[in-house]
């Protein structure tokens, strides 16, 4: 109608029609990722385009045309045929190859084309490393791919970390800190413990993760290094030491401490270990849970304070702190999206806990998760999706929604139970 | 004649009325500022004599719309007829001493030529209306055909649109969209960026989905309209 509207005014003006397209229909793209060309003396690797498929469809916003339908499998540029693709309905082709390199190493090469507007989008890229990274360069190509054909950031080389239980409740019951690929692949273990692991969260950098560890038979907050393996005893008070969260900059955390009596917030310069405290309550009132905005000026945390859980935000130099949430008697674990403007937390309605975000603006609520017991999320570095626990037959596992709960997937996980997801933010890997 | 005849009868009886009245209202001494008030009442004998001119042209028009025309060609007449009015003012004074027949037979008259003109003036005046009307009528069929198939390349369009999800409302990028007379899509140019690139391609990448659009057969409205038109792209039902 707005349209009409439009159309009528602009006819009188001029004898132009300016059409004015208001609204459509955001299906996922339709693209091909042809399956790579695979230089002589190369064998048994993943081929990359069943990795970057596998990437573009988790996101919900492409739908990958099986290899078994094209009509041609170039590698080359010059072997794209864009009628071919134009009849498959494919918006978009990826073609690529992996060729043996200097010191054996290899390379991964793609390029991508726009089949509508019949031309190629961008270089391509050309990634060289062990063949044992294939899935890293895979991942990059994935990254770029999507923000060339999105405009935002891809975050498919991001890791995620995660707590998985090991024989509950028997004498064999072991704790395991784990970092995993954004999609689940190539698990590996950094601590191993008898004693429950709890709030992993990654440094802005990457390099290093801080956690709760019940080793000394009390919670105490470690920071332990990625790379060499390295721990450190940040904090170990008595009573609580929880909830570790390092700020934006990387040069602070924010943590949980019991000293004073009730759990209250507090931040840790990370160079000199001065401690601050940031909320002032009385017992029996529980702070807990802070994480960080943004701008490093402000933290988003759990209180009691007003009789039930809710989420409060509150400015650090000023100490001015104001309830974010309102709707439902239940919520928790607030964290906020890198545009300051949408809160993700845990939202129990009806008893039963689900993953929700609220647009701070217009202070509209909308649930993403439909499964029970639904907890711990943590938002990938773009803003698009985040990952939380939820129980599959009485075992924990990952899941991942998108943002605005069009998305969702589990990722899997063979053995054990698996809580408290931290997705990592953007790893700086470059180029080989 | 016999037509005009009666409503000069009914002029009369009304004209006598209204004589009277100015009579009585002199007789019984009424302030100059009542009388003034009254006077306005003639206009509504204007009104129904304008209403009398109305069923004459009726016969000969075909379609109804003409009406809002010919409301604005009866205001000017209201002007000539103030005249009539002062002419029985004047004379209700010596109507006590000789009333009727010979004002009778002058008013006749010149109620029957001002009748003539009336009518000429309304006639000369409908034909330009409805010649104009008729040129209006034409361009607005095009008008209204150009819109109709603006209307479905729109739909096309928004059809075959799927944004990337880094699209705001707000955001608007404005396409040229050059067409050979079959409807099929020859090139397409974006003469205005939103600033980013994947919505812009977005756009473009609609129009080129859609491909062929059903444009007009006729060569003149096509040429008009459609070999060369500007699509501009706003969304407004987005999330955010």
């Amino acid at each position: 109608m707005a349209a009409c509207a439009a159309l009528t005014v602009s006819l009188s003006a001029h004898a132009v029609i300016t059409i004015e397209i208001d609204r459509g229909y955001d299906n996922p793209k339709k693209i091909a990722v042809v399956p790579f060309g695979v230089g002589a003396g190369i064998q048994g690797l993943d081929n990359p385009a069943d990795i970057i498929s596998f990437d573009l469809a988790r996101t919900g916003q492409f739908a990958p045309t099986p290899a078994k339908n094209m009509l041609s499998l170039p590698d080359q540029p010059k072997e794209v045929l864009f009628r071919d693709w134009r009849v498959l309905g494919d918006e978009y082709v990826v073609i690529g190859r992996v060729d043996p390199a200097a010191n054996g190493n290899i390379s991964v090469s793609y390029f991508l084309f726009d089949v509508l507007n019949e031309r190629q989008l961008g270089t391509g890229g050309t990634f060289t490393a062990q063949p044992s990274q294939l899935r890293d360069m895979a991942h990059l190509a994935s990254d770029e791919i999507y923000e060339k054909l999105t405009g935002i950031r891809g975050a498919f080389s991001t890791r995620i970390i995660y707590v998985l239980a090991l024989d509950l409740s028997l004498k064999t019951e072991r704790y395991r800190l784990e970092m995993a690929d954004a999609d689940g692949a190539r698990p590996r273990t950094l601590l191993e413990s008898k004693e429950p692991i709890l709030s992993p969260a990654w440094s802005p950098d990457g390099k290093s993760v801080a956690y709760v560890s019940f080793e000394k038979g009390k919670p105490v907050i470690v920071l332990q290094e990625i790379g060499t393996g390295a721990r450190t005893i940040l904090t170990d008070f008595p009573g609580l030491n929880g909830a570790p969260a390092f700020s934006p900059d990387g040069r602070q955390l924010a943590l949980v401490l019991s000293r004073d009596g009730t759990p209250e917030i507090y931040t840790m310069n990370l160079a000199t270990k001065e401690l601050r405290r940031v909320t002032r309550t009385r017992p029996p009132t529980i702070n807990t849970e802070p994480s960080w905005t943004a701008d490093g000026k402000s933290l988003i945390f759990t209180s009691d304070r007003g009789g039930k859980p809710q989420i409060y935000q509150v400015d650090i130099a000023t100490g001015l702190t104001q309830r974010l949430t309102f709707e439902g008697d239940y919520n928790a674990r607030g964290r906020m999206l890198p545009d300051g403007k949408h809160l993700v937390f845990v939202h129990r309605n009806e008893g039963v806990f689900h993953i929700a975000v609220m647009d701070l603006e217009r202070g509209r609520l909308m649930v993403l998760t439909s499964t029970s017991l639904d907890e711990s999320p943590s938002i990938a570095p773009n803003g698009t999706m985040l990952i939380y626990a939820t129980q599959d037959k009485g075992r924990g596992i990952l899941a991942v929604v998108s943002i605005d709960g069009t998305v969702k997937y589990r990722l899997p996980s063979s053995v054990g139970d698996v809580r408290e997801p931290a997705w990592s933010p953007f790893l700086n890997r470059t180029r080989g | 004649m016999e037509e005009t005849a009666r409503y000069y009868g009914v002029s009369l009886m009304l004209a006598l009325l209204v004589h009277a009245l100015v009579v009585a209202m002199l007789w019984f001494n009424w302030t100059p500022i009542e009388r003034e008030s009254l006077l306005v009442k003639p206009n509504i004998v204007k009104a129904q004599l304008v209403v009398m001119e109305a069923p004459k042209p009726k016969p000969t028009p075909k379609p109804a719309p003409p009406a809002p025309p010919t409301q604005d060609t009866v205001k000017p007449k209201p002007e000539p007829k103030p005249e009539p009015k002062p002419e029985p003012k004047v004379e209700p004074k010596p109507k006590p001493v000789e009333p009727k027949v010979d004002p009778k037979e002058a008013a006749k008259r010149a109620q029957a030529d001002k009748q003539k003109k009336l009518d000429s003036l309304a006639d000369a005046s409908f034909s330009d209306a409805l010649a104009r009307e008729t040129e209006v009528l034409a361009e607005d069929k095009k008008e209204q055909a150009a819109q109709t198939y603006a209307q479905g390349i729109y739909q096309l369009i928004v059809a075959n649109w799927s944004r990337p999800p880094s699209a705001r409302n707000g955001m608007q990028t404005k396409l040229m969209v050059e067409l050979v007379p079959t409807g099929n899509v020859v090139n397409v140019t974006i003469v205005q960026s939103s600033g980013n690139e994947a919505f812009d391609r977005s756009a473009e990448q609609a129009v080129r989905k859609v491909g062929k659009f059903d444009v007009p057969k006729d060569s003149d409205l096509f040429e008009k309209y459609f070999r060369r038109f500007p699509v501009l792209f706003k969304p407004e039902d987005l999330l955010r």
